[in-house]
Parts: C-alpha cells; sequence; structure tokens
C-alpha cells in the first residue's frame, strides 16, 4: 500500500523532472549546450507570475505571462548571448550559460528579495481518496493530477509538433546536420532560438506549478535543474520520449528512498544514479539508434 | 546568371580561396576541378554562403553578397554537399520533406526522386542514417532536386557510388542542363566531368590556375598531366 501511495505521489513530481528534462535535452540536442541556467531562467519566469498575480489575482493569467516571458527570455538568450560564440566553442556557451544562471538569481534578490513568497495551486479542495481492501487508503491530490495532466498533455503536444509538422522536423534536422540544414534553406538561427523559447517556456511552466510546494525564493529551482539533468541522464539526451519516462522514474525513485529509507537520502540516490547512469550506460535508459547527435 | 568576384574564405589563418572569380552562364555545366585540399569544397561553401566569405556574388546580376544561405536557397541557388549531410535520425520521406522546406512542389518532386531512385522509394520509411553510403549519396542529391534548383551546385556527388549508378546521376545532370538548370559541379574524376561540362576552372591552392572549354582542356597534354592526372 505504501509504495503504491509513494508511486503515486511520485508520478506528478516526476512529470515536472520530465518537462524540465525535455526542455534541457531539447536545447542540447539542438544547439549541444548544456543549458545551466534552465532552472533559473523557469525560477525568473515564476517571479513574473507572481508579480502578475499581485497585480491583478488572476493565476491563469499569471501563468501564460511567466510562459511567454519563457519563450521571450529564451530567445533574447539565443539571439544576444549564444548565437555570437556559436561557433567559436562549446565550453563558451556552457559558460555562458553559468553566467546566466548566477545573473538571473542575483537580479531575482536585488528585484524581490530572498524572502519566499506563496503561491497559489491550480486547484484546491480535497484530494480523491480511493480505499483498498482492509484499511489500505490511497490519496491523490487533486492539483498533483492536474499536473501529470499538464505535463502529459505537454508533452505529447510538442511530441507531435516535432514528429509531424515542417517546422518540427526542421528542428530535428537541424540537431542532425548543421551544414545539411542550411543547405536545404533552413533559418537556423531562427530554429535555434525557437528551441530555446521552448525549452526556456518548460522550464517557466515547471516554475509555476511547483512554486505552491516550494514558495517563489531565487533559490527555488535549484533541485529542479538537478533532477531535470538526472531525468535526462536516465532518459538519454538524444532522446525526448526518454525524457519524460526518466523523469516519472526519477520522481517515483524518490519518493520511494524518502518514505523507506531517508528523506535525507534522496539527493545522495540522485547523485549515484548520475555516475552510474554515466559509467554504464551514458546512453540511457530508452536511447534510440540514430537519433540526435552525439 | 552566377558571377562571382574575388571570392576569398579564410579558417581563422587558413586562406582556403583566394581572390578567386568565376561565372557560370544559364544552362551551363561547369566544373571546378583541383586536387584534395586546394579550396573546391570552400569555395561552394563561400557561393552558398554557409561559411563567412569575402568578395562579390552576384545572382541574375542582382548583388547577393549579404544573402544568408536560406535566402540563397530561396533564389534557387542550391547546394548537394560534400560528404552527404543527410539527416541520419529521419526518414528518407523526411530527408525529402526537407529539401522541399523553402522551395519546391513535394508532392510532385518526389515522383520524380523516387523514378529517379526507386531504392529510396523502397526505403522511403527507413532512417536515412541506415541506408549504405552509396544509398545516403543518392539521397543527398535528390534532396537537392526536391528544391527546384535554378542554379544546382553538386560536391563530390559521385563519392562512394558504383560505376553504374555514377552514370546514371551524370546522365541526370545532362538532362537537367536540357531542361535549363544551370550547374556547377566539383568533381573528382576529372574526365567523366569534363565530359559533360562546358567549361571548367582550375583551381590549386585556393587560386584559380586556368579556366577554358571542356573540350580543349580534354586536349591539352599538359593541363591534362600537371592538374588532372589524367
Ligand atoms: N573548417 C576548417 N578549418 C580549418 N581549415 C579548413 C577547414 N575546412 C577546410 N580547411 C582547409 O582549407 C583548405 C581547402 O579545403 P577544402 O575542403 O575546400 O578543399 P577541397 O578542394 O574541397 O578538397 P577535397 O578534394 O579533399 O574535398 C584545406 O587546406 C583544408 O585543410
Ligand atoms: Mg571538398
Amino acid at each position: 500500500m505504501l509504495i503504491l501511495q509513494s508511486i503515486i505521489l511520485g508520478i506528478p513530481q516526476g512529470a515536472l523532472y520530465g518537462l524540465m528534462a525535455f526542455g534541457i535535452s531539447l536545447i542540447f540536442r539542438t544547439v549541444g549546450v548544456m543549458n545551466f541556467s534552465h532552472g533559473n531562467a523557469g525560477m525568473f519566469s515564476a517571479f513574473i507570475a507572481l508579480t502578475v498575480f499581485l497585480l491583478t489575482q488572476n493565476l491563469l493569467l499569471a501563468i501564460l505571462c511567466a510562459v511567454i516571458f519563457g519563450i521571450l527570455l529564451g530567445f533574447l538568450i539565443e539571439k544576444f548571448l549564444m548565437r555570437p560564440v556559436k561557433h567559436l566553442s562549446h565550453g563558451g556557451m556552457l559558460i555562458i550559460t553559468l553566467g546566466i544562471l548566477m545573473i538571473l538569481e542575483g537580479l531575482a534578490q536585488i528585484i524581490w528579495g530572498v524572502n519566499p513568497f506563496s503561491f497559489n495551486e491550480l486547484v484546491s479542495g480535497p484530494p480523491l481518496m480511493f480505499t483498498l481492501g482492509e484499511d489500505g487508503l490511497l490519496i491523490l491530490p487533486l492539483n498533483d493530477l492536474l499536473i501529470t495532466v499538464i505535463s502529459l498533455g505537454i508533452t505529447i503536444l510538442l511530441a507531435v509538433f516535432l514528429k509531424v509538422t515542417k517546422v518540427g522536423i526542421a528542428i530535428r534536422a537541424r540537431s542532425q546536420d548543421e551544414v545539411g540544414s542550411k543547405v536545404v534553406g533552413i533559418n537556423t538561427n531562427m530554429i535555434d532560438g525557437l528551441v530555446w523559447g521552448i525549452g526556456i517556456s518548460l522550464s517557466a511552466l515547471v516554475g509555476v506549478l511547483i512554486a505552491p510546494k516550494t514558495t517563489v525564493t531565487p533559490t527555488m529551482m535549484m533541485n529542479m535543474q538537478l533532477y531535470g539533468f538526472t531525468a535526462g541522464v536516465l532518459g538519454g539526451f538524444t532522446s525526448l520520449y526518454g525524457s519524460i519516462l526518466g523523469g516519472i522514474i526519477l520522481g517515483i525513485l524518490e519518493k520511494i528512498v524518502g518514505i523507506y529509507i531517508s528523506p535525507d537520502y534522496q539527493l545522495t540516490i540522485i547523485l549515484l544514479i548520475i555516475i552510474l547512469m554515466l559509467a554504464f550506460k551514458p546512453s540511457g535508459l530508452f536511447a534510440k539508434k540514430f537519433e540526435g547527435r552525439v | 546568371m552566377l558571377r562571382v568576384e574575388n571570392l576569398s574564405v579564410n579558417y581563422g589563418h587558413v586562406k582556403a580561396v583566394k581572390e578567386i572569380s568565376f561565372e557560370i552562364k544559364s544552362g551551363e555545366i561547369v566544373s571546378i576541378l583541383g586536387a584534395n585540399g586546394a579550396g573546391k569544397t570552400s569555395a561552394l561553401f563561400g557561393v552558398s554562403a554557409v561559411v563567412k566569405s569575402k568578395g562579390k556574388v552576384f545572382y541574375k546580376d542582382k548583388d547577393i553578397s549579404g544573402f544568408t544561405t536560406y535566402q540563397r536557397v530561396e533564389k534557387g541557388i542550391i547546394l548537394c554537399p560534400e560528404n552527404r549531410r543527410v539527416f541520419s535520425g529521419l526518414s528518407v520521406e523526411e530527408n525529402l520533406k526537407m529539401g522541399s522546406y523553402l522551395r519546391g512542389n513535394y508532392q510532385k518532386n518526389i515522383e520524380t526522386a523516387y523514378r529517379m531512385f526507386p531504392i529510396l522509394k523502397e526505403r522511403k520509411k527507413q532512417a536515412a542514417g541506415s541506408l549504405s553510403g552509396g544509398e545516403q549519396q543518392m539521397l543527398a542529391v535528390a534532396r537537392a532536386l526536391m528544391s527546384d534548383p535554378e542554379l544546382l551546385m553538386l560536391d563530390e556527388p559521385s563519392l562512394g557510388l558504383a560505376p553504374v549508378i555514377v552514370d546514371q546521376i551524370f546522365k541526370a545532370l545532362v538532362e537537367l542542363k536540357r531542361s535549363g538548370m544551370s550547374i556547377l559541379l566539383v568533381e573528382q574524376n576529372a574526365l567523366k566531368s569534363l565530359k559533360i561540362s562546358d567549361r571548367a576552372y582550375i583551381l590549386e591552392t585556393g587560386r584559380i590556375v586556368h579556366s577554358d572549354d571542356a573540350k580543349t582542356l580534354l586536349n591539352d597534354e599538359k593541363v591534362k598531366k600537371s592538374y588532372l592526372g589524367i
């Protein structure tokens, strides 16, 4: 019973890790840079949502603003920070994402301070309860259910977009051969901007969805960045579906460790997973042949 | 059709192409010949703006020097690049679809492509990366043709292909020329390419050292010996 309950609580958390990993992977396989500022870009977007909410009391509008801000931020990062160094070195791009990470955190501290702000859940109300057998009781909070549905819905939407639309195929084409995509007439700068926009907007969404649990603070997305990265490692950074599955596995694992062993070991286990995966199966659990770069 | 003036391509300190000028008239097949490392690929990359270059490029008497690669593709200047550059994780069909990303009627051109290379139709759902080298080369040529090129530039299209297929591609090029396409051809096989070319330029360490009608070059023993190794 306890194990079922941890799975049920782990899935919504894992779905968010999956969304983080999806964005990180999408950016990685398209432009070849591991975006260390991913979490903080989402954090900053969450502050935008908070500000809009405090001004309008409209949660949906606040979330929408955060996502749109995320898209813009992604475009700006690509255009002004990544594009100038794109063909110089991947190391340079990596350092720049580290710089963005610190700048966003500093800016958030200056603008909003370090005291946590609470943030509303999408839906409140009593959780769904199921009785199983004699004294079995499963609890499923409504907000968690909604988070899972939104995360999976968006993943499916994006997967379909990448699979069937012309621009989606162009994104995959560009991730596989830059020269090839240029000579067929793909505007690779535009595609890169779009990929950064989509990626960061996913982190923005994760930011507002996790905010009720973490509160809104400049460091709220530190764990998300790490867990998103781990989910990406599990899924193999070249497989987008793998990201989501990796996220959900990680979410469940985290709850199980928390309940059966101790919450203190959650982070240790995560780090252990990264090391083991990188050592023994660097292509991830679900890597397919002929997918993406690397 | 295309006129290139003082084109230079540098990679850091490496001067790959040094102020070369050449032109392709409408409906011509023009070859660029030269040894490995002469700068042929770099010259084509310069014309397509895949790499940065100095100098001027005129297309139909319009200065397009500032155009990006996709703006040149829009105009009908299409490069079939060296080493195939197919999208290995995409299916054959998706690769061809990307060929008509900016230009060309996909429905119509894919029929032509499959007629030209029937093997691609058989493999259309297969990942391009799982094709044999020769099949990938066919796919690269087919993908370039998907965009209805006005000026088609091919960088060693026969690399790794069996002689029968090479003949097939060269025959196709002659047909494309007849239908009005202008073609800029880079080939290791100098003899074969001169036979279907109107004119040729010979490139040596980034400079054009010789240019003439293809027929004249084919009969010039000195040129053949010193530059073409025929
Ligand atoms: N990306 C690059 N960075 C540095 N040098 C380069 C780069 N690409 C090409 N070069 C150099 O530029 C010169 C011209 O290369 P290029 O590929 O244009 O020759 P090529 O005539 O196409 O040769 P091949 O027949 O072998 O294809 C060579 O000396 C090569 O080493
Ligand atoms: Mg070459």
